[in-house]
């Protein structure tokens, strides 16, 4: 396989007047995981039923390990293993049934999707419940079973709309664990929508920012917060409410000051000058009559550079998007 | 291979979720009961208090229950028919298992094709139950039922019912909504009932199968090819359009 796994040029698709996708150019590297990571109603799904060939671009084009994807052709299908963002399954099929018919459809000879097939159901855990119709299955274990369907040809490239977004946190975490443990062992290039920022954070190497069906951002994790990251600076403060609400204020008008967040006792500046505001940030707690318990100084979190890319920043002075 | 493989899905969908086995119970059903009502109607209305009317009817015979089977499978089994392929496509449409095959190396005809196989095979399979039944009843009762005779009898009914499996199934393809493709193939059936009630048009509507099927299972078979042609039209113009239909759904 080529050194990019899925590549979009231009990639648009309209709903009457709404753009959902806007000219999408995107290039995902062999072997990554790939945070693709947006609001609500951003375009994320919208992109992968694109690129899974369920939707018709109204303009663009993309490739999965080289093949084009298109409504009417299957050949690039076998090439990628898909996990829809809500799995749903035939009720009436036992888990294991499920996963024979899904290697059926791929072509795999019954000798080698046998052992294939207790090898998945091995892996994501359900081996205990193979027998067991899929109509009674929790949201996790569709999860599971949603993951291991879309393995079970060995694609090169897993393609997976939000795996974890409905689960619990035990089941986030065994999901995420294994999204991990493919990129590990197997190599896969796995692309993962998501709005999870905690999730990119565990999981992902790159990240792209879409909102409003617009690329916004695409970097790898640690570029992403070098380019967009600020330094915050967190003070845990006591004292009368009329005071911290008058430092609050203070805070906020200083000039290299780009927003203040306050929760209870703890105010939280993100500087635009970290040189400025290293030197006068204690001393103008100091001065207040409020009483500083906990001071800390570090950079802002995946979440605040997704908000700031979005322009989205609660009461940011600089709210900034474009990549 | 792929082919092979839904349809093998399908079938066992169709006998793990019920839908089969209903059929097949409803059509037998009234196999049975076709030539048990041609018997035992004389002497169930001989019951009734009738106020000294005298009703005479004729002796029951086996052109009564070939009668009542024609009928009741045109129209019941007609209706439980269109309630079982309402929901071929739209079903998956709308629960959203379609998008589990359609995203693997599916080609749509063969999707598509393995549900009109499947469905075929199982109407024709109740419908060979039901003609058995009728024939082994109708003897039992009321005398011999050759049957070669039943046998088209209830192929020339199965070549109605056809038809308005493709219809429905093209409904069930346009939509995701069951009420919606139910609608389609009830409005087709209507359709094809109103237009056959006028005497120039019916002897070229599927409409005159039945009456052809009636006179083969009496042993006089009057073979006329409008109805049939026009069946089998019917039948592959709803296939196609569904199958064009449904290489534009997006999933």
């Amino acid at each position: 396989m080529s050194d990019v796994a899925i590549r979009c040029e231009g990639l648009t698709r309209r709903f009457g007047k709404v753009v959902a996708v806007d000219n999408l150019n995107l290039e995902v590297k062999s072997g990554s995981v790939f945070g693709f990571l947006g609001p609500n109603g951003a375009g994320k799904t919208t992109t992968i039923k694109l690129l899974t060939g369920l939707l018709r671009p109204t303009g663009g084009r993309a490739w999965i390990a080289g093949q084009e994807v298109q409504v009417e052709r299957v050949q690039a299908r076998a090439l990628f293993g898909y996990l829809p963002e809500d799995p749903v399954f035939y009720g009436w099929m036992t888990a294991r049934e499920l996963l024979t018919y899904a290697g059926r459809l791929f072509g795999i000879p019954d000798r080698a999707l046998k052992p294939r097939v207790e090898e998945l159901l091995d892996l994501v855990g359900l081996k205990p419940v193979a027998g067991r119709k899929v109509g009674g299955f929790s949201r996790g274990m569709r999860q599971r079973l949603g993951l291991a369907q879309a393995l079970v040809n060995a694609p090169p490239v897993l393609i997976l709309d939000e795996p974890a977004s409905a689960l619990d946190p035990i089941g986030r975490h065994e999901v995420l664990a294994l999204i991990r443990r493919l990129r590990v062992h197997d190599g896969i290039t796995i692309f993962m929508s998501t709005h999870i920022l905690a999730d990119v954070e565990r999981t992902c190497d790159t990240v792209a920012i879409i909102d409003r069906g617009r690329l916004l951002a695409v970097a790898d994790q640690e570029e992403l917060r070098r380019r967009y990251a600020v330094p915050v600076f967190t003070a845990v403060v006591a004292g009368e409410e009329p005071d911290i609400r008058a430092l609050h204020a203070r805070l906020e008008s200083l000039p290299w000051a780009d927003r203040v967040e306050r929760a209870n006792d703890c105010l939280r500046v993100f500087a635009t000058d970290e040189e400025t505001a290293r030197r006068q940030l204690p001393a103008i707690i100091a001065s207040s009559p409020a009483i500083l318990l906990r001071y800390e100084v570090g950079m802002s979190s995946l979440e605040d550079v997704f908000l700031r890319v979005l322009g989205r920043e609660p009461g940011g002075r600089h709210a900034s998007g474009g990549a | 291979m792929r082919l092979g493989t839904l349809l093998k899905k399908e079938l066992l969908e169709y006998w793990r979720t019920y839908r089969a086995v209903v059929l097949g119970v409803v059509f037998v059903v009234f196999g049975i009961l076709s030539p048990a009502a041609a018997r035992y109607m004389p002497d169930i209305l001989a019951t009734l208090d009738t106020q000294g009317m005298v009703i005479q009817l004729p002796p029951p015979t086996v052109a009564d229950a070939n009668a009542q089977f024609v009928k009741n499978m045109s129209q019941i089994g007609a209706i439980v028919l269109i309630l079982i392929a309402m929901g071929a496509v739209s079903r998956e449409r709308d629960k959203g298992t379609v998008a589990f095959t359609l995203s693997k190396p599916v080609p749509r005809g063969a999707f598509l094709l393995s549900k009109a196989l499947a469905l075929l095979i199982v109407t024709w399979a109740a419908l060979a139950l039901a003609a058995m039944a009728h024939a082994y009843y109708t003897w039992l009762l009321l005398g011999p039922l050759p049957l070669g005779r039943c046998a088209v009898m209830a192929a020339l009914v199965g070549v109605y019912l056809t038809a308005l499996l493709a219809i429905t199934f093209l409904g069930s393809t346009l939509t995701k909504s069951l009420a919606v493709s139910a609608a389609v193939g009830f409005g087709g059936y209507l359709l094809i009932s109103l237009l056959g009630a006028i005497p120039r048009l019916a002897p070229y509507l599927p409409g005159d199968l039945l009456g052809r099927a009636l006179a083969a299972g009496n042993g006089a078979p009057q073979m006329a090819w409008g109805g049939f042609i026009s069946a089998l039209v019917i039948a592959v113009a709803c296939w196609v359009a569904a199958w064009l239909a449904f290489r534009q759904v997006e999933l």
